[in-house]
This record gives C-alpha cells, structure tokens and sequence, in this order.
C-alpha cells in the first residue's frame, strides 16, 4: 500500500488537517534527490515536510539559508526551478505550487548545497562589509577582471539561454471596481461590490481564495473562517460582471488607473497545456481600485536570525494550518506583539513543544498573555533569542532578559530547539498606494508606514492599511466595495453587517528594532537576508557619512534584491533613524516602484515576438506566386516576389542568378509580368482635386487631361525630393495618384495635412485604395500583343486608342473590369494593370495565359530592380530624404511657372551649389568587378585621411544582362561634369575598391524609343 | 450583363488558410468562438464633401433607406448597413446582388458625394460565441462590454497591431471585424491563436 507509506516519508507531515490533498501525492526532486508531497503544496512546504530545511545559501557570505516565510517575500528559498530551455532561476519556493515531476536544484552553491566552497566567504565576513568591492577592487588595474569574478561568487541562479519554448499573451480588461487580494478585507469588497452588479475584478497573487484565512484558525459567525470564504468565492463565481483571477499578481498601477497584472495560467503544471500560454499580462483599467493587498511580517534582528529553522511566525502557523506541516519539533517562539502567543497555541496544537516564549515587550498585560499563562506555556517577559546555532538546521539558542537600553540583564541561557518562530510585527504592502502616487505616513502604533492622502480612485483597505483585526479587514471590506460600486453608479453604499469573529483583543507591539548579542559573542545579526545586509552594516555606513535612505539602500545594497526589501526596508531604516538619532518618519523610506514582484519579460512581450513581432501585409496575387515558385523577400511589411524558381529548382546563389538574370531577359526581349499591387494608390476626389494636386507636385498637373497618366515628383517643405509615382485624371474631379510602396501611409497623412490646415478652402477628398486593387506591370516588346489577346472583346488597346501614358477604364478581362494604365519603370513598352483585389488572381492567369505563346514570364523584385537601374530611373534609395530634382536630374520637373510645396527653397545657395552629389551612372573600368552600394566615392583611396569624400553609390546592378557588365548609379560631387572620368569606388569595411568610369543615369533605350513603341 | 454573368468568383484574401473545423481546446458547451467569413459584399466607402453632409445623407435615405449613422455608431436599414468610419465618411455594406455602388453613385454623386468602391481591399470576420470579448480583448485595449459598446456601436481602432473597424451587431456578442484585406492572413493567425484555449469554429 503505497499510501501508508508515504507518511512516513513526509516525516514532518501532521496526519490530519491542512488544506492539501492527501489523495493526490506528487513526487518531486530537488538537488536530485527524490520527496513526495501531495496537491495543495508549495515547493517550501513539500520540503518541510520532508524535513529539508537548508533550501539556498546566502548572496555574499554564502551561509546555509532555509525559508523564512511562506509568501512572496521570501529572501532565503529561491532556487532553480525546471530545467534546460525552461530553466527560470530565482524561484521563490514559498510561491512554487507543487507538481508531479516537478524539478529544482538550489543555486549560489559549489559543488553542493551541503558542501559549498565559497562559504569561505562567511569566514572572511570581517573583510567583506559593506561596500567592500568598491573600496577594494575599483581602485587598481583590472576592475573588469575582478568585476567578472565577485559576479559569479555573488550568484542569483543561472538562467537559461535557450529559446522559451512557451507562449505569452496579452489582455485588455475593463472593469468597474477592481479588488487586489483575496483575503478577507478583499473578498468583502469583492462581494459587496459584485453584488451591485458593478463589473468586478477581483485577484489573488495565490492558487485560491481566503488570503490569510487560510493560514489561521479564526472563525466567523461560528464556522471555520476557510468556509466563509468559500461561500463568498463561490458566489463571486456565479455573480455574471465578476471575475476571478487566481495566481495573478497586480504588481503596479500606471497612469489613469492603469493596472498591470500578470496570471500565471501553467506556472503550476510541469509544461503548459497545447493553447493555453504559460502566462498573461493583464491591463486592467478600473473606475476604482480596492487594494486590499494585506501585510508582510517583519523578522526579528538577532544573531543568527539566519539559520535554517529561524522563521516568521505567521509562515510557522501557515505551515502549520494550511499545509498541516511541522517546521520543527521543539520551538521557541520569539515576538514583539501578541502574535507570539497565538503561534504558541498553534504549534501547542500540532503536538509541537512549545520550550518558551519570549515577549520582547517589557510589560504587557494583554489578553493573548493571560491565556498563554492559563494554558501553561513558559513565557518570559523583556526577553529575546540573543543568538541562535545550527549551521546546517537549529539545534539551540541563547536568551537573554533585555535592559531596555540596547543591552542585556545578567546571563544568558541556551536552550535547544530545531525551530525559532519570530515576529517583529507587520508591515501593510503599500506598494500599490504608493504607485498611484499615495504617500507613506509613518505610525507608531503599528511601527510601520501606513498609506496616507493618495487620488481618490485608488483606497486601501484592511491589513494593507494597518488594520489587522480580522473584523477591521471584513468591516473595511464591506464599506469599501460599497463605496466603490456605489461611486461607479451601482448599489446604494450602504454596506451590509460583517459576520462575527472569535478574535482575542490584542495589546499593542513594542517596537524593537534589533536584539543585544550573546555578551561575549560575536554574532551576525542579517537584517537584509537576500543580500546579506547586517546590522553592523547599517552602522558602517552611517560612521561612513551616509544619511540618507537612498544612499543606504545603494551602499549596503539593503533592499535591493528580488525581495525588494519586502521583509527588511523598515527594520534597516528603523537602525539608520537610530544610529543617526532621528525619527523614523524624519529619515524616511525608499520609494516603491512597480513591479511588486518581479515579472518575467515574457509576459510583457505576450506574443508579440518572431513573425508576431510585426504583422504581415500580403498581395491579392500571393497565393499565385506561392504556388508558382516564388522566393520572396520582405519589403517593409509586405511579402513580394524576389524571383521565380522553375519547377524542381532549389535556392542557390546559382539558381537565383539564373532566374533574376532570364527574367530580365525575357522582359526585355518578350514580356514580362509582376506583382506592383504594394505601390500606394491614393483616390483624390472632388471640384478642387486639380488645383490639390497641381500644389503637391512639383510639376504640372491642372492641365492633364482625363484619360492621362503623368510622372510627378513631390517635395517635402525642405525642397528635398519625397516621393515620386504616376497620377492619372480618370475624371475632371477624379484622380488616381501612385505612391512608391514605402511612402504610402506618410503621403496620405501628407494629403490629408494639407487639405485638413493648410488648404482647408479646397474640396477635395483622399482615401487610400491600395488594397482594392490588385497590381501587375506587363512590360516587354510583346506587351501590347499579349494584353490585345487577355482584354475581352471590344477593348482597343491600339497604339493609337491607348498611347504611352494613357489610361482607360472600360475595358475587362474576363469580364473583370479593368484600369488599364500604359506606363513603365522598366522602359519597355508597358502597361499596368489594376483588378479588384479578388479577381487579380484571375486576372493575372488570364494574361499569363495570354502570353504563353509568347514566353511571358513572371518577374520579381530583383530582375524589376535591375531594369530600373538600367534605366537609370530613381527609386528608395536616392530618394533618401537629402537630395533635390536637380541632383537627381529631374530639375526640369521643378516647374517654373507655378507654386508648389517645396519651391520656396529651391533656390537657396546650398540647394544651387554646383559641389552638390548629382546623380551619374557608374560602371567598372575592368568591366567585371562588381560595385557595392554603399560604396564611397573617392579620387584617391591612398591619400592621407580623412579622404575627401566625393559621392556614394546608391543603387547597384552586379549584372546588367542587357548592357552585360555591372552597373550602378551613384551621388558624386559635380557628378555631371564628370562624365567620362575615372574615380574609385571603395567599401573600407570589406577591403573593396574598384576603379569606376562616371556615365550617364541612362544605359538601356535613352531615347525612350520602346515606351512609345 | 452577359459580361457580369460570365465573372469569375471572388477570392477572398483567406481562401488558402480557410479549413472549417474545430479548432483548440473545446468549450463546455460547443467552440467559444465562432469565426465566418462575410464574402460576397459590396463595401462601398462613402465621402461627403464641403458643406454637402445634409444632402448625402438625405440622398441615401432616399434611395437606400438607410439613416447614416453619427460619429462612433453604425446602423442597419433594409438590406443595408452603414458604418462611421471618420468625420463625413461612412461605410456602405450590402450584398454584391444589390447593386450598391451603382445605386449610391447615382444617388450621391448628384449631392456632393463621393462613391468609393473598396469591396475588395477589405476582409469581414463575423465573431459571435461566449467567448468573442475575450478573444477580441487580447488585441485590443477598448471597451467590448455591452455597456460600454452597446449593439451598432462601431470603433476604428487598433486589433493584433492591425487598423480595424470593429462593429457591434445585434444578438449576444457578435461582432463584425473589418480588416485591411493585405494583413487578413495575419489577423487570422491572431484571432485563432487568442480564441484557442476557448476553442473555436471556422464555419
């Protein structure tokens, strides 16, 4: 039977009680070693209960470390969780719910957990204080040498560097009144609020409901207090504008009430289910947030407060009650507020010895004290732990009575145990508050900072705001769900009658900020225990001249870990207030900044990574091209042809030269098609369109007639040429304008800036219809052939019915209608084509089909590329935002006879400069090195530096099939007086020059014969 | 109309992804999610001009029946819906069978307006299921709730990083997406991954 077996395993396992599953065992490992646990443990609690209580070793001195408490603020138990490409270090064991399978090695050790070489460290103590490193290491030589090594020795677990293999995800919540924190105060509010019908969005950072309740033996009405909270959480789950979100942590609120959350969806399971992400990021945008975020016990500063077994006494009664757990055998419990007693009768109650209790405080008189007395414990007053032993687990600790002034009275007194209970008293998470911009106001009653004046969006409530009687935390509840609902426009904000606890009055703490050593003893008393921070520390930076919080933080490092200082900020700055004798509230507190606790970069990357990182935008022609075989290329977010392989064809550099170099050939010695659809097509309507564009463009456009394509050229306001593309006038009031495929949305905005402030008095409308036409150029000696064969019956496409630069509207191909436009960028003669996005596939065979007998082929961006540099047409990269028309030699473009956006500046000096880059065409004097683009242009590579820089190469061809050699077009200094010289073209990074002849732009056709063939 | 008898059938931008089936982890009660494609339509954007709103939208009232809806909303008249889709400008929605365009341009052009045909440079998913705002709600930030987006509420808006109009139609969540018909191969690869874990249908 292996069920009666497995007690006996979990050999600090209580037989009955908690709320695990005994029902369910889970076997885990950890350093490689085999435990059972069941469901409903954490990875800390499953350890305990197998009686593992050294879990880490510390960050500096490398000291055996087991777990101090039972939440997210635990600064000792952090280990590696899972392994290879899922590998996550720095997992709070106190957070890790257990599951079968589950894998984990504790981190910051060498060789072993049990044997670590670095704990050397703690030997040298004397030697590493406070800013040690600094003083030591960055004074000599070699600081990046040594910086590398204190690195490695002051480990945080090694994550992974393999890809996640999981998936992250985003989503948007709106909600009325959001509650953080599940606990009592939370789940009145929820409730309260819920039952308005106000949309409600509650979360818990844990796998259930209940918060605190699930730790304690209270009750409520006369029922275990668990029940209550089980009522309320199945009523919030049938509530229709409620939802529940377990395993959440709202961990900031930004501007606007903006809250981030993150769910930890499969953080629980050994690998995410398939469609479901590992985790989620949340922003949720309530009217109202409720923080009911409860509070953080603070330990007690005494010598070897750090050993495995010294714990917080809240985490002891979780173990205890929730888990059904023994943390140790033999206890003391050590407090400076009444929870000392109430941990006592609970560990009493597991079959615990309770050795003695300690109350800190020098009288207190409280009824927690009478009913310890009655029930027979052993308490000593004005007492505390003045040091602790075990290296490897407790086995003992010193007492001592205290004087009150910072010492002890008469001897002290060893007593043995394996498990010290401490509490310094609580401290409310304010984080939230704080985020949202609340101040914190120091109190003595409680010792600790409570929120103050924040916006009235944000309310905290309950524990969270220093009232930690149960009845406080439900009273706070209910009126604050009230209130919030009621200001959102639901429910009257009256807030209904709490259920009745079965509290004991509790005394007030007494504060005590640290605990006198053992006379005689050196002890190391760890007020930071992440990061190694002791008292003496604290004490060296003040002697050192440090006074504020800020820099004591930065110095000693006190609150800088993962923690966050979530068990230490108050006690390190309480010593610091001491040690310059000043109050608390006079030498302050750190700022919070979100995240509460720490949040992986997944989650805030969600799915937006890889292909995802940006979406993609795709031609109505691509699943032609996909299944003609296609290689495309990425040209912003679309996909376009680069080539066409032929059938059985793979990628090579071989087979894409092959088929860049036969689709130019076949362009220009027959025909050719491709796929234009992702130039820009802006519709212009309206009486003004004319005079609208006639403005934009730097040439004249009131004059076109309809039925007419034009080439303009548009400038920026600089006079610097911005884009470029032909418009036709399909009607006197419509125009159809094209844009280059990468100034499409900036030209529209451009447009509509202009219409909307600048000419307000024109008519005219604009509107981007890229995506309702699907493009396609058909150049080549045979276009006008294989066009007159795909047109249906009754369309003239004659030389003389559709002459270079003009458009018509009315004819179809299969029965599709059709704008055809007679314009080339290739300089063949040519037409586009433009068809109704869903019929372009149709459209395109049906040319294609057309051409066949004239041996059209498909041709991509590459061969189209070429062919313009061929033709010394200008494209993205000599329109780069620094040129003018005249540099490009399109100066004729500039019209003389009108205004337009631009002119102003046309002729300034630097505009007229005759130095400035013009644009010449560039070939190889070898005739077969290839030219880079990219290339500087120079007259003497050799001269001293820095060599006067002439030019650069803009555009490259590394084979012109037409002309047969490479060629290039280029910027270069007086380029046009320098047609026929020789200069050199040299890319320094590869080691490249090559001797290059300065041409004319033009190389294929210059007298433009074929366009007008 | 020999010619229009003889046109080949649209394509639609998700013809080569579109499998109907089931699809993730199955819902308790059927598929969270379901997805169809709104193929066949006319989108007919629609302009007015300078000072030529009143008439356009009583040019459209007369011939379509159809009141054009106010900033942020959309509406439905006959056989018809119109969208807002930006100061004096509305999206027209009807069946190819309709004769929309041609109706409009007749109807609107004498008033000041102008007609622009941009039934194919759009894709139209119809989500409808338990699980739609959820689904919607991991691409974009606004505010699904029928309190907040009520039934012919429409929003130009941002979904999965794409430009979209979201439009509310009547029934519980339903909601039409319009999307720029280049990125619907990407927003279909979003919307499936997000209403995975809720299962959904491609019908």
């Amino acid at each position: 039977m292996i069920f009666g077996r497995l007690p006996l395993e979990q050999s600090h396992r209580l037989l009955t009680g908690g709320a695990i599953d005994r029902l369910k065992p889970l076997s885990f490992s950890f350093d490689g070693r085999s435990y059972r646990g069941y469901a409903g443990d954490t990875l800390a609690s499953a350890l305990l209960a197998n009686g593992v209580t050294v879990m880490g070793r510390s960050f500096k001195y490398h000291r055996p470390r087991g777990v101090m408490s039972a939440g997210p603020e635990e600064p000792n138990a952090l280990v590696e969780l899972r392994s290879g490409a899922r590998r996550e270090p720095n997992t709070r064991a106190t957070m890790i719910e257990l599951f079968h399978g589950l894998r984990a090695t504790s981190q910051n050790r060498w060789p072993c957990l049990r044997f670590d070489a670095m704990e050397v460290n703690d030997l040298l103590s004397r030697f590493l204080v406070a800013g040690f490193y600094y003083k030591t290491f960055m004074g000599f030589p070699g600081w990046h040498f040594w910086e590398k090594r204190i690195r490695a020795a002051a480990g945080m677990g090694a994550g992974t560097v393999e890809h996640d293999p999981d998936g992250y995800e985003t989503m948007n919540a709106h909600c009325d009144v959001l509650v953080v924190g599940g606990g009592p105060a939370g789940l009145a509010a929820a409730l309260t609020a819920g039952r308005t019908g106000a949309r409600v969005i509650l979360v818990d950072e844990t796998d259930g409901l209940g918060g605190r309740l699930r730790s304690e033996r209270d009750t409520l009405d006369g029922k275990p207090a668990i029940a209550w909270a089980a009522s309320v959480a199945a009523e919030l789950a049938d509530l229709p504008e409620v939802r529940v979100l377990t395993r959440t942590t709202a961990f900031g609120i930004y501007d606007n009430n903006l809250v981030g959350a993150v769910e930890r969806l499969a953080d629980h399971m050994p690998v995410p289910p398939a469609h479901v992400a590992r985790q989620r990021l949340w922003h949720i945008r309530p009217q109202r947030v409720i923080v009911a975020a409860g509070a953080i016990e603070r330990p007690l500063v005494f010598g070897g407060n750090d050993r495995p077994g010294v714990m917080l006494a809240g985490a002891v009664r979780t173990y205890l009650n929730r888990f059904a757990v023994t943390p140790g055998k033999r206890a003391v419990v050590v407090a400076n507020n009444d929870d000392g007693y109430r941990t006592a009768f609970d560990l009493a109650a597991a079959g615990i010895d309770v050795m003695q209790i300690l109350d800190t405080r020098s009288a207190s008189h409280g009824a927690w004290r009478e009913r310890a007395l009655a029930a027979g414990f052993d308490v000593a007053e004005g007492s505390a732990v003045t040091n602790a032993y075990g290296r490897m687990g407790l086995v003992g600790c010193d007492i001592a009575r205290l004087d009150g002034r910072g010492g002890t009275v008469g001897d002290s007194r060893f007593v043995p145990c394996d498990l010290i209970a401490n509490s310094g008293g609580w401290t409310p998470s304010i984080h939230l508050h704080s985020h949202a911009g609340g101040k914190a106001e120091w109190n003595d009653q409680i010792a600790a900072f409570l929120p103050g004046s924040v916006r009235s969006d944000v309310v905290t409530i309950g524990a969270a705001r220093g009232r930690f009687a149960l009845s406080d935390c439900l009273s706070d509840g209910f009126k604050a769900g009230a209130e919030a609902a009621s200001s959102c426009g639901f429910g009257t904000g009256t807030a209904p009658d709490a259920p009745i606890t079965d509290e004991v009055p509790t005394a007030p703490l007494q504060a005590l900020w640290s605990v006198p050593p053992t006379p005689g003893k050196k002890v190391k008393r760890f007020v930071d225990h992440q990061d190694d921070v002791t008292v003496e520390d604290i004490e060296l930076a003040h002697r050192e001249g440090f006074v504020s919080v800020e820099h004591l933080k930065r110095y000693t490092t006190l609150g800088m870990g993962t923690d966050q200082g979530k068990t230490s900020n108050i006690n390190g700055h309480a010593l610091m207030a001491a040690a310059r004798g000043q109050s608390i509230p006079t030498v302050g507190t750190t700022t919070f900044r979100p995240p509460y606790t720490p949040v992986a970069m997944g989650a805030f990357a969600g799915r937006t990574t890889g292909r995802h990182l940006a979406p993609t935008r795709r031609t109505a022609l691509h699943d032609w091209h996909a299944a003609n075989g296609v290689v495309f290329i990425e040209a912003g977010p679309w996909l376009r042809p680069q080539y066409y392989l032929q059938p059985g064809e793979a990628v090579s550099k071989e087979t894409m030269d092959r088929a860049i170099t036969d689709e130019v050939v076949t362009t220009r010695t027959k025909v050719g098609i491709s796929d234009v659809s992702s130039l820009g097509k802006i519709d212009v309507q309206g009486p003004d369109s004319a005079e609208f564009l006639n403005r934009v463009y730097s040439n004249g456009f009131a004059a076109l007639p309809v039925g007419k394509a034009r080439y303009g050229l548009m400038l920026r306001e600089d006079g610097l040429v911005d884009d470029d593309g032909t418009t036709s006038r399909l009607s006197d009031t419509h125009f159809l304008m094209t844009t280059t495929t990468v100034h499409a949305a900036k030209v529209l905005a451009d447009l509509e800036w202009y219409l909307q402030v600048v000419w307000p008095e024109l008519d005219v409308r604009v509107s981007s219809v890229t995506e309702q036409w699907a493009g396609m150029a058909l150049p080549g000696p045979k276009a006008r052939e294989v066009l007159a064969a795909a047109v249906d019956p009754g369309a003239d496409v004659s030389n003389e019915a559709l002459p270079y630069l003009g458009v018509t509207c009315t004819a179809t191909i299969r029965g599709v209608p059709v704008r055809i436009f007679r314009i080339s960028f290739s300089g063949e003669l040519g037409y586009e084509i433009n068809a109704p996005a869903d019929w372009g596939i149709a459209v395109w065979e049906a040319v294609m089909e057309a051409g066949e007998d004239h041996g059209i082929r498909p041709y991509g961006l590459e061969a189209m590329g070429i062919m313009r540099i061929e033709k010394g047409h200008v494209a993205g990269p000599e329109l780069d935002g620094r040129t003018t028309p005249d540099d490009l030699g399109l100066g004729r473009m500039a019209s003389t006879k009108k205004w337009f956006v631009g002119r102003g500046m046309l002729d300034k000096p630097a505009f007229t400069d005759p130095d400035r880059p013009k644009l010449v065409g560039l070939v190889p004097v070898d005739g077969v090195s290839r030219i880079r683009a990219g290339s500087i242009l120079v007259d003497d590579p050799d001269a001293a530096t820095p060599v006067p820089k002439l030019g650069h190469i803009t555009s490259s061809a590394y084979l012109s099939p037409t002309v047969g050699h490479p060629i290039s077009l280029g910027l270069l200094a007086r380029g046009r007086e320098r047609i026929g010289q020789e200069v050199w073209a040299v890319f320094p990074l590869r080691g490249i020059r090559v001797r290059a002849r300065v041409t004319e732009t033009c190389f294929v056709d210059p007298e433009g014969k074929k366009l007008h063939g | 109309m020999a010619e229009i008898m003889t046109l080949p059938p649209r394509r639609s931008a998700l013809d080569s992804v579109w499998v109907l089936g089931d699809y993730g982890i199955p819902g308790p009660s059927g598929p969270g999610v379901t997805i169809i494609r709104r193929l066949g339509l006319g989108a007919i954007q629609l302009d007015a001009r300078r000072d030529t709103a009143a008439a356009v939208a009583r040019a459209v009232s007369d011939s379509l029946g159809i009141a054009l809806p106010a900033p942020g909303r959309a509406a439905s008249g006959g056989e018809f819906r119109a969208i807002w889709i930006g100061p004096e400008r509305w999206m027209l929605l009807g069946s190819d069978s309709t004769g929309l365009e041609a109706r409009l341009r007749a109807a609107v052009e004498p008033a000041g307006g102008s007609v622009i045909d941009q039934s194919h440079g759009r894709a139209i998913l119809r989500l409808s299921g338990p699980r739609v705002r959820d689904t919607l709600a991991k691409g974009t930030g606004i505010d699904l709730h029928p309190r907040a987006f009520a039934e012919n509420t429409a929003a130009q808006t941002g979904l999965f990083h794409l430009s979209v109009t979201i439009d509310r139609r009547r029934g519980t969540g339903t909601f039409d997406v319009h999307a720029m018909r280049g990125f619907a191969q990407s927003l279909h690869e979003s919307l499936c991954e997000a209403a995975a874990e809720f299962g959904y249908r491609l019908a």
